[in-house]
């Protein structure tokens, strides 16, 4: 009845086995086992809503597999609990290279056009995708072509990259194949006020060149940005003096959920920024229109 | 999940063996797969689906019992403080919709009784999960982290880079001046200040506070499983390991144990951590970092 006897003594051992496992074990098995998965629960009654993603599902399983059977090797991966990539990883991951290198493409076409206004040697990309949930499950995986991208742009050697994590969606039956255009807007390079330019010592060769050159300095004034999310939009206020944020406010706020989710985030902006951190932990409460909203004024400010 | 996830990549000019556009697009579907797979609040995802039945030994994907497995792991190690099986709890206290987007989803799991984490069995074998009770599973305290840890493999050879998934952070390498990631961790009661600022070179950096979701009766999200009550012993806990996973997950059990038992447990799984009371009292394990 109680679960087996677990190993239990290190937990840190044991959660590094369990990302090698999955790792190993990569796009293919996790699909297979999903479309054995779906199988089983399509003979359970499904709504009718159900029965549409539990198909969509399973088909783009099936692609999943098909493209790659040539890859699949069966779960031994989980013995490969060393660091190293095993045979079979390496194999799954070319399979899943070559999916991801449509998407990589319009990154970099993007990335270069924003590129070309930038004075600095270096670059820094701000790529923010964001797709609805049920589209990216539906869609089948050959398929899966760019994702809407946004780059914003620039100078400092620092590359973030936002990803929207895919959200679960309304309850409604949704046209598998549509892709959602979600507008998509540049996130939160906001305020990584990179640190004092001190000397840089290595490893990191770019930097040699070009770690003085601070961050875009901001230009001095008063800039609104606006960031949309499905669920609502945010318009921020922001003042900027001697380049730096000095002011923040959510000027207006229309999402479907309650406001006060989002306002700690100013001060989070001023926070992060005095105290030249690079990121920060237990700043959790996401709100992403606010972030693009940020992010769309700061545009402004370069 | 439902976060914003950012990641930071230092450019170096050494030359990859894969390209770093494609590492980064691995990264993100690595985001992508583990939400589907274990998202608490998406009745399409396999967690739900699993959810949805009771007493049937289900095959599942090695992403989901991976997550199920160290999070029962986790479970058994903190004496139950910490429980995956809270979901239908959580949904009851008014943890019922996406967190970012607000979205409502709740479950048809209704649970009849106590359940706890020995009702899950799970045969490492056949890669089955089989749930005795009609329970919801609520993987939120590993999932997040595993998809971290994962991307963070993707990300590998670019060796300088950090990835911020709403405030858990994964820091390898050294930042754009060449310098140790600076990390703040959030004061759990003043939101413009920090309670310190560490470096970090390589592991990852998680925190669990009072402050980040409250349901329909004000409380946090927080439980301590054993009574099912809100823990409020602990105003937040920061873990610094090697995974985002083991940082997360311990952050979780170690503020459902309270500041004494909740240190001890983290001394004893080789983790620093900073815990800090309601009343701003702070403890800390023996290596943590010194300002």
């Amino acid at each position: 009845m109680s679960s087996k006897p677990r190993k239990t003594g290190n937990l840190v051992a044991l959660g590094s086995a369990a990302v090698v496992a999955v790792y190993g074990a990569g796009f293919m098995r996790t699909a297979a086992a999903a479309q054995r998965f779906a199988e089983q629960s399509d003979e359970r009654v499904l709504s009718p809503e159900d029965a549409v993603a539990a198909k969509a599902q399973m088909q783009s399983a099936t692609i999943l597999s098909v493209s790659n059977d040539s890859n699949f090797v069966s779960p031994k991966a989980r013995q490969a609990v060393a660091p190293t990539k095993s045979a079979q990883a390496v194999a799954v991951n070319k399979a899943d290279a070559t999916i991801a290198t449509v998407d990589s493409k319009t990154q970099i076409a993007s990335a270069r056009s924003a590129t070309r206004d930038v004075t600095a040697a270096e670059t820094t990309t701000t790529i923010a995708t964001a797709t609805g949930a049920r589209a990216a499950n539906a869609k089948p995986a050959t398929e899966k072509q760019s994702l809407p991208v946004a780059v914003l742009a620039t100078s400092a050697p620092v590359i973030p990259t936002a990803i929207v994590a895919p959200t679960p969606v309304v309850p409604t039956p949704v046209v598998p194949t549509l892709m959602v255009p979600t507008p998509v807007v540049p996130t939160l390079v906001v305020p990584t006020p990179t640190a004092p330019a001190a000397a840089p010592v290595a490893p990191t060769p770019t930097d040699a060149s070009g770690a003085s050159a601070a961050p875009a300095k901001l230009k001095d004034g008063e800039y609104t940005g606006y960031g949309t999310s499905r669920h609502g939009d945010v318009e921020v206020y922001l003042e900027t003096t001697d380049g730096k944020i000095t002011y923040v406010k959510i000027s207006q706020c229309l999402t479907q959920y309650s406001c006060s989710w989002i306002s700690d985030l100013p001060k989070q902006v001023l926070a992060r920024q005095s105290a030249r951190v690079d990121g920060v932990s237990g700043a959790t409460q996401s709100a992403n229109a606010f972030y693009y909203a940020v992010v769309q004024a700061l545009a402004k400010a370069k | 999940m439902g976060t914003v996830v950012t990641l930071h990549i230092v450019n170096t000019e050494v030359s990859l063996a894969v390209p770093r556009d494609a590492a980064v697009a691995r990264a993100k579907d690595w985001f992508r797969t583990v939400e589907l797979t274990c998202n608490r609040f998406d009745a399409t995802s396999e967690l739900r689906r699993l959810c949805d039945t009771t007493n049937i030994v289900t095959p599942v994907s090695e992403c989901l019992f991976e997550a199920a497995q160290f999070a029962l792991a986790v479970a058994d190690a903190s004496q139950g403080a910490f429980d995956p099986t809270v979901g239908a709890r959580m949904e009851s206290r008014g943890f019922d919709r996406d967190y970012r987007t607000g979205v409502p989803s709740r479950s048809t799991v209704v649970t009849h009784s106590v359940v706890t984490y020995r009702d899950v069995e799970l045969d490492a074998t056949e890669h089955t999960i089989t749930l005795h009770k009609p329970l919801l599973l609520d993987l939120g305290a590993v999932a997040k982290g595993l998809a971290i840890d994962l991307a963070a493999r993707e990300l590998a050879e670019l060796q300088h880079f950090m990835i911020d998934a709403g405030g858990d952070l994964l820091a390898s390498g050294r930042n754009a001046q060449g310098h140790p990631w600076r990390v703040g961790l959030r004061h759990p009661r003043e939101v413009d200040a920090f309670l310190q600022t560490i470096e970090v070179t390589g592991g990852s950096v998680c925190t669990s506070g009072d402050y980040e979701r409250t349901g329909n009766d004000g409380k946090h999200h927080l439980l301590d499983a054993r009574n099912r009550e809100t823990a409020e012993a602990l105003a937040s806990v920061t873990v610094l390991a090697p995974s985002a996973m083991v940082a997360d997950a311990l952050a979780t059990a170690a503020f459902a144990l309270g500041p004494t038992a909740g240190l001890t447990f983290l001394e004893s799984h080789d983790v620093e951590a900073l815990l800090v009371t309601p009343s701003l009292e702070r403890f800390t394990t023996r290596g943590w970092p010194v300002d």
